[in-house]
């Protein structure tokens, strides 16, 4: 009896059981959950083992008993007659019994509970299981499971990248590494447990974009200011013997005040003039103390003029921790934007401007090439990173300008990205052009310095032809820079007659190439 | 206690076919028809029969009487029957010597199986007469109470056309009946027999399968063969299942009946259910024998309402319905058979 309870409790649950598995696999592989067997076995072993053990323990009395036994052998009510009317001294009670107990002696178990086959029930789960059979052999929807294991690696690769980066931006230790950090080990993590490829570019993106939040829209002229005095101060220190420093400079400068020449006051005072107005867009609280300084010296207060340059050294120094902060964030948004590129799999895409201001990247292995155009004025902007270096696209025809960036990506196997071109764009309005960062290319996970140049200029239409020719070594330019170095150097000074540039900033430009040109030599 | 032994259970269902096969000598079909009178009246009960006029009604009671050896009595009734047709009745006797008293003269009541012929026709009061007497198994005559003889087994007929002029019997009477059985039309195949034995202008005689002694003690037995509880629960469900007010009222009882059946309903069940087993040579009533009596027990105890009427839905529908809808007791545990 309990197993015939065992059958038909089995049977009548079966299709049920047949489309919890069914539905299990269907969520395995809608979803790409890879436990949908292991679930369906818990699934079916748990019943299975539930069943057995209610069937090894529910109480079965002699009355459920009987009543099966007769309805089996169809006795007609004579077995749970007998088990009522049992008194020995009755004639009809005795007749009962015998005629009971005739029919258990000619009978066997198995005819008095029968197992039934339910065949309805046992072809729906039979249909149930060729259906679960079909969807688990059916490929994970969306994806194949080659790309699922080749996106796994990639992800890996990306998080453990992402996590290099974040030591470094650590160790760096800007006043913004704390959030960077933060943001970069929770991208780490949740790049490994992305499901998909859409869900690792949308948390990518999401972290760009809160990186981005951070970025104050003055930093570019902040940095370029701050490392502007930096450099000019290097080249022309305000005190001789001074130290490189600008603070230190500043500090030195106001503590040697009283030791000036009326002569040298006036230069002085016509320097601090100049770094002033240098410092005006980019550091206007330092422009406006060197303003002070200068107009302090021209009345004779030397102790007010020793006061603004303390503060300007002050200025300049929370300026430069202020630079770094959101150049450290600048570079890890940039270093995503990498790494979205690289697991979106586009391989060298160059997106040229139409109407909108021009900008180009691209990044790729091996060899590459990649070409855009652009038209009339225009603002170009663009943006590498990576090993290698490649090479911005060349101007051609009109007096366009061109923008251009040339990111190489290289790595210890010897593949590099080609360089991509941006387009300039077709504005009417266009005041500004980038260069290539191809002097200080950035090393994953390091803080790389960034320069950009504003130009005003150019007019009429015309054409940007780019070619970029990435290197197939780790840290070594297809191009050498000495081929290049005369041409750049032309173009560099024709840019700067051209331009309206502060004198600091103009020596900022020459020193560069000055540098290159030793390096090359 | 009972002293039944097996012998005088196969002695009970050997005179019963015996009696079967008599009457069925001169019945062609009507196989379910006999047994139900059969049983009906091996159960101590009167029966009902109810059909068109022609289908061997008459012809089945004589059939009994002579099977059976009992003093058979036959009354056709009539608007004009008046109880003491029935009862009987006092007449003044004058004796020789010139004395006069009055004598009582016994009605056709006083007989062991009456046939009430078409007892629709008579007036209620005629109608009381005799249903008094079914039920009390006596008659009272000018303040004289006078016992019947025993057995007394009424078969009464009557015939569910004609019905102008007729006087239909009152629940409460029809409940003195403990079956009502309906005779249907035979089939082609019994119409042939029917036929083949009827118009050769011999006569079947049939023999007398039991006798008054044994008639006596097979409707003593009838009531001493034990039933399981679990049947008699599931009589009591099916009696409840007849109220519409019932928990186990079914649709179509809600809908077209009335009232249900009486107490007197479950014991005609049991009762029946019990003469069936004996018949059968069964020691035992089984859930069968309940749902074999249930439509001759119940069909004249239901009062139908006027829905039942303007739909044309008639009580052997309802009752059908109605015991599939009771369940009949089974083991709790499912897959037992």
């Amino acid at each position: 009896m309990r197993l015939a309870w065992l059958s038909a409790t089995a049977q009548r649950n079966a299709p049920y059981l047949g489309l919890v598995v069914v539905v299990v696999f269907a969520v395995d592989w809608l979803t790409r959950f890879d436990q949908g067997l292991a679930v369906s076995g818990m699934v079916v072993g748990g019943f299975a083992l539930a069943l057995v053990a209610r069937a090894a323990t529910f109480p079965i009395s002699p009355w459920d008993a009987s009543r099966a036994a007769e309805r089996g052998l169809r006795a007609r009510d004579a077995l749970t007659t007998a088990l009522e009317f049992t008194d020995p001294e009755d004639g009809v009670h005795r007749v009962i019994q015998e005629r009971a107990d005739q029919i258990a002696a000619s009978s066997k178990a198995a005819d008095a509970i029968p197992i039934d086959t339910d065949r309805t029930r046992l072809r729906q789960l039979a249909t149930a299981g060729a259906l679960a059979l079909l969807i688990g052999l059916l490929p994970p929807l969306g994806s194949s499971p080659a790309l699922s294991s080749d996106l796994e690696a990639a992800l890996d690769a990306e998080a453990e990248r992402i996590e290099r980066i974040a030591e470094a931006v650590e160790e760096s230790d800007v006043d913004t590494s704390e959030e960077i950090v933060a943001e970069l080990e929770r991208l780490a993590a949740e790049l490994r447990q992305a499901e998909s490829l859409e869900q690792a570019l949308q948390s990518l993106q999401d972290t760009e974009t809160r990186l981005g939040e951070q970025i104050d829209p003055r930093f570019l002229s902040q940095k370029a200011a701050v490392q502007g005095l930096a450099r000019d101060l290097a080249l022309r220190p305000l005190v001789d013997g001074a130290p490189l420093d600008t603070s230190s400079q500043l500090d030195e400068l106001a503590d040697g005040l009283d030791g000036l020449s009326d002569p040298e006051l006036s230069a002085l005072e016509d320097r601090l003039g100049d770094l002033a107005e240098s410092q005006a867009a980019g550091n206007p609280d330092l422009s406006s103390q060197l303003s002070e300084a200068a107009r302090a010296l021209s009345s004779g207060d030397l102790a007010a003029a020793a006061q603004s340059l303390h503060n300007a050294a002050s200025d300049q120094q929370s300026g430069l921790e202020g630079a770094r902060g959101q150049q450290a964030l600048s570079e890890t948004q940039r270093a995503l934007e990498g790494a979205r590129s690289r697991l979106s799999g586009v391989p060298g895409e160059g997106q040229p401007g139409a109407n909108t201001p021009g900008q180009g990247e691209g990044q790729g292995q091996g060899e590459g090439q990649g070409q855009g155009q652009g038209q009339g004025q225009g603002q170009g902007q663009g943006q590498g990173e990576g090993q290698g270096g490649g090479q911005g696209g060349q101007p051609a025809g009109g007096s366009g300008q061109i923008s251009g960036v040339a990111p190489g990506d290289g790595d210890a196997a010897g593949q590099g990205s080609q360089g991509s071109v941006g387009a300039g764009g077709n504005s009417d309005h266009g005041t500004e052009v980038q260069t290539a960062d191809v002097f200080s290319p950035i090393d994953e996970g390091a803080i790389s310095d960034l320069v950009q140049v504003g130009i005003d200029g150019g007019t009429g239409d015309g054409s940007i032809l780019g070619r970029a020719d990435a290197p197939t070594a780790r840290g070594q330019s297809v191009v050498p820079y000495a081929q290049v170095l005369p041409e750049y150097l032309n173009q560099a000074a024709d840019a700067l007659g051209q331009l309206q540039l502060p004198p600091s900033m103009r020596g900022i430009v020459q020193t560069y190439f000055d540098l290159l040109a030793d390096e090359a030599r | 206690m009972t002293n039944l032994s097996q012998t005088d259970l196969d002695r009970y269902a050997e005179v019963a076919g015996s009696i079967e096969n008599a009457v069925g000598q001169r019945i062609a079909g009507q196989h379910a028809l006999i047994r139900q009178t059969l049983v009906g009246l091996l159960a101590g009960g009167h029966v009902l029969l109810e059909g068109v006029p022609g289908l061997g009604k008459t012809e089945l009671v004589k059939a009994f009487s002579s099977a059976l050896g009992l003093v058979f009595s036959r009354v056709q009734f009539t608007p004009d029957l008046m109880p003491a047709d029935i009862v009987g009745t006092q007449v003044l006797e004058e004796s020789d010597s010139g004395h006069r008293r009055f004598e009582y003269r016994a009605g056709p009541v006083f007989t062991n199986l009456l046939l009430a012929d078409e007892i629709n026709r008579a007036t209620p009061k005629t109608q009381a007469a005799l249903l008094e007497a079914m039920q009390e198994r006596h008659v009272t005559v000018a303040g004289e109470t006078r016992q019947l003889p025993h057995p007394f087994l009424v078969l009464a007929t009557q015939n569910p056309i004609e019905l102008e002029g007729t006087y239909p019997l009152p629940e409460a009477q029809l409940d003195r009946f403990m079956f009502k059985a309906t005779v249907n039309a035979p089939s082609a195949e019994v119409l042939e027999e029917i036929i083949r034995r009827t118009t050769t202008g011999t006569v079947t005689e049939i023999p007398m399968a039991a006798d008054i002694s044994a008639i006596e003690s097979m409707i003593a037995m009838t009531p001493q063969l034990p039933v399981a509880s679990h049947l008699i629960q599931y009589v009591a469900l099916i009696i409840e299942a007849t109220h519409p007010d019932g928990d186990n009222a079914s649709l179509p009882v809600k809908r077209y009946v009335r009232w249900g059946a009486s107490p007197r309903g479950a014991q005609s069940i049991i009762l029946a259910g019990k003469a069936l087993a004996l018949i059968e040579g069964r020691p035992h009533v089984t859930a069968e024998d309940i749902r074999w009596a249930a439509p001759a027990a119940l069909r004249h105890r239901l009062v139908l309402g006027y829905e039942a009427t303007a739909e044309g839905v008639g009580t052997d529908v309802i009752i059908d319905e109605m015991l599939h809808s009771v369940p009949e007791p089974r083991p709790e545990i499912r897959g037992a058979p």
